[in-house]
């Protein structure tokens, strides 16, 4: 006869020769990734919702004087019956983007007066917002400029009709035309580029691409040519005018930010594979209309990982507090405890956690759906193929319900689901934050 | 976008890996299973991390999970009855006898032992995170341990 702490044996014993998991953290962001294609009708809404960022929390009270809080534990040795992660803190109270910079905040509708839902892109001047309007999972949408000021929106292109299993991708403005992307997630492997005039106009196909061609993250428009980088790197441009796709000279290993700035870490992935981890260096700033290649990587500080440059703002990490420069190296400054991440968006804005910070001035605004007791919840950033000048929430505070609270939990998965009251969204417009001094 | 999130998932991967695969008793099934709850959980993610015990929520989600996938197929998978390693050692062999008829239990029963005797959880707090009566995780596990031929101890069953 066995006994219990044979069991016990047992399975201590099967967990520890289990078989190493393969990339967990991978699988579950291309899950993600996939079951948003799947539910959207446009594969870049997998960014567009982004849960929260306990982070920004802390880099916030950080930037309160608290000690900093260790973002990577080590890996833990405890036995599986004590779990051992730590629960954070409850969030303090920080100042939210519309305290901070209240002319840049404005009120916007979540839908469009037929009904549409807005999906917003990027910011294109101080008022206006490029969003993509969709009808319906299977209907095409049309991408509209919305003035947030007068509270009007024009149309500026129908999307044209495509077969079942095309995805329009995110929009982007240029001087003279907007332009988008479009593939098909269920069989990659292709994509084909639009324009359209930027004061509204018919569709005009570019052209179409294959292959890791296709495997866009980001993209721009100028007068003549759309440009984009796939996740392998390199920018690549073809004619509006039609004709081949080319390599610019000189971008191997390169990936677009704003046009004409290129880097050389991956943050804005939308292809497939991982990006750059967090403590990568930049260590290229490529302008890739004069050709002029920066190198950014000789005024990071020892010590420093993550180091991020603009064309005007450079910051990183040393572990303790971020390290903030010119990207001519002047300037420099250190905060204690703020913890930033990922590309700079025009050219002076880095997400925190929770939080929007601005290098040029060191001021931060919490962008993000609230309960009505304070409860940070969600956000969603905009959608643009290119380092997004908007971030949007639920106008009204949120309710979160959760299943398991009543007498009787059932053996439903007991994760609380947020209702979003309201018509209207709170829109950050990075364009309207006023430009220092 | 969230790291701390990613983090989280890099650090305790390995230690939810294994808790799902004596869940489910397969590689694939463990590896689907940690992704569909990192998936869910990661979505409330702000939620989750102001609990006291955010790895504990992700533990309970996945045995919520496991129990409920199994109720909606109503199947059982076949398991392998070739032991997946190769052992000298005597005692391990028996481990993994042991190991191999567990792996043959119901999903249920087999959820009871892992948290009561592997997560070392109290029947109240199984019967909590089950959906289900302290009487009926007393029961269940009662069947499984007698199908495996464990000797019951009073003692472990009155926690």
């Amino acid at each position: 006869m066995r006994t219990v702490q044979d069991l016990v044996t047992a399975l201590r014993t099967a967990a520890d020769t289990a078989p190493e998991p393969f990339d967990i953290l991978g699988g579950v962001a291309a899950r993600r990734r996939r079951r948003t294609r799947r539910r959207h009708r446009a594969a870049f809404a997998a960014a567009a919702v982004v849960t929260i960022v306990v982070a920004g929390t802390l880099a916030l009270r950080g930037a309160h004087g608290a000690q900093p809080i260790a973002a990577r534990p080590a890996m833990p040795t405890t036995p599986a019956t004590q779990p051992s992660w730590a629960g954070a803190p409850s969030p303090e109270r920080q100042p939210t983007a519309d305290e901070v910079w209240p002319e840049a905040v404005f009120l916007m509708p979540k839908k469009a007066a037929d009904g549409s839902a807005y999906r917003l892109q990027t910011a294109i001047s101080p008022t206006e917002v490029l969003v993509m309007a969709e009808a319906s999972f299977e209907k095409a949408g049309r991408i509209e400029v919305y003035d947030l000021k007068a509270h009007t929106s024009r149309v500026v292109v129908p999307m044209p009709q495509h077969p079942k299993g095309y995805f329009e991708q995110g929009a982007v403005a240029g001087d003279t035309y907007i332009a988008w992307w479009g593939t098909t997630p269920e069989s990659p492997g292709w994509a084909d580029f639009w324009v359209a005039p930027r004061e509204g106009g018919a569709p005009v196909k570019v052209g179409e691409v294959r292959g890791g061609l296709a495997d866009v993250d980001q993209m721009a428009v100028t007068r003549d040519h759309v440009i984009w980088s796939p996740a392998a790197g390199g920018v690549y441009r073809m004619p509006i005018s039609g004709g081949a796709p080319e390599r610019i000279p000189g971008t191997d290993g390169l990936w677009l930010t704003d046009w004409p700035s290129a880097v050389d870490v991956r943050d804005l992935w939308y292809g497939s594979g991982p990006p750059s981890s967090p403590e990568t260096n930049q260590s290229v700033l490529a302008d890739l209309k004069t050709g002029a290649r920066k190198d950014v990587g000789g005024i990071r500080p020892a010590g420093v990982t993550g180091w991020r440059c603009s064309t005007t703002w450079c910051y990183g990490s040393d572990g303790q507090s971020t390290v903030i420069s010119r990207t001519d190296g002047s300037a420099m400054r250190t905060v204690p405890g703020l913890m930033l991440s990922g590309t700079i968006h025009g050219g002076r804005f880095a997400e925190g956690g929770a939080g929007v910070y601005d290098l040029a001035t060191g001021r931060t605004g919490q962008v993000m759906a609230r309960t009505a007791e304070g409860e940070a919840s969600s956000r969603a950033v905009g959608t643009s193929a290119s380092p997004t000048l908007v971030y949007y929430w639920n106008a009204l505070p949120i309710v979160f319900k959760d299943p398991c609270a009543g007498p009787s939990p059932g053996t439903q998965d007991c994760v609380p689901a947020p209702a979003r009251p309201g018509k209207d969204f709170k829109v950050l417009n990075l364009a309207a934050i006023p430009p220092p001094g | 976008m969230d790291h701390t999130f990613d983090d989280f998932v890099r650090a305790r991967a390995s230690a939810l890996f294994r808790y799902a695969y004596v869940l489910t008793g397969n590689v694939d099934d463990a590896a689907d299973l940690v992704q569909d709850a990192l998936l869910r959980v990661g979505d409330a993610w702000p939620r989750v991390i102001r609990k006291d015990d955010p790895e504990g929520y992700v533990r309970t989600v996945m045995a919520r999970q496991h129990i409920s996938r199994w109720r909606t197929t109503r199947r059982e998978r076949l398991v392998a009855e070739t032991p997946e390693h190769g052992y000298i050692d005597d005692r391990l062999d028996a481990d993994n006898q042991l190991w191999i008829e567990v792996r043959g239990l119901p999903p249920k029963q087999r959820a009871v032992l892992v948290l009561r005797y592997y997560e070392d959880l109290p029947d109240t707090e199984i019967a909590r995170i089950l959906g289900i009566s302290p009487g009926t995780v007393r029961s269940q596990a009662a069947r499984a341990l007698d199908k495996l031929r464990i000797r019951r101890q009073a003692a472990k069953e009155e926690v």
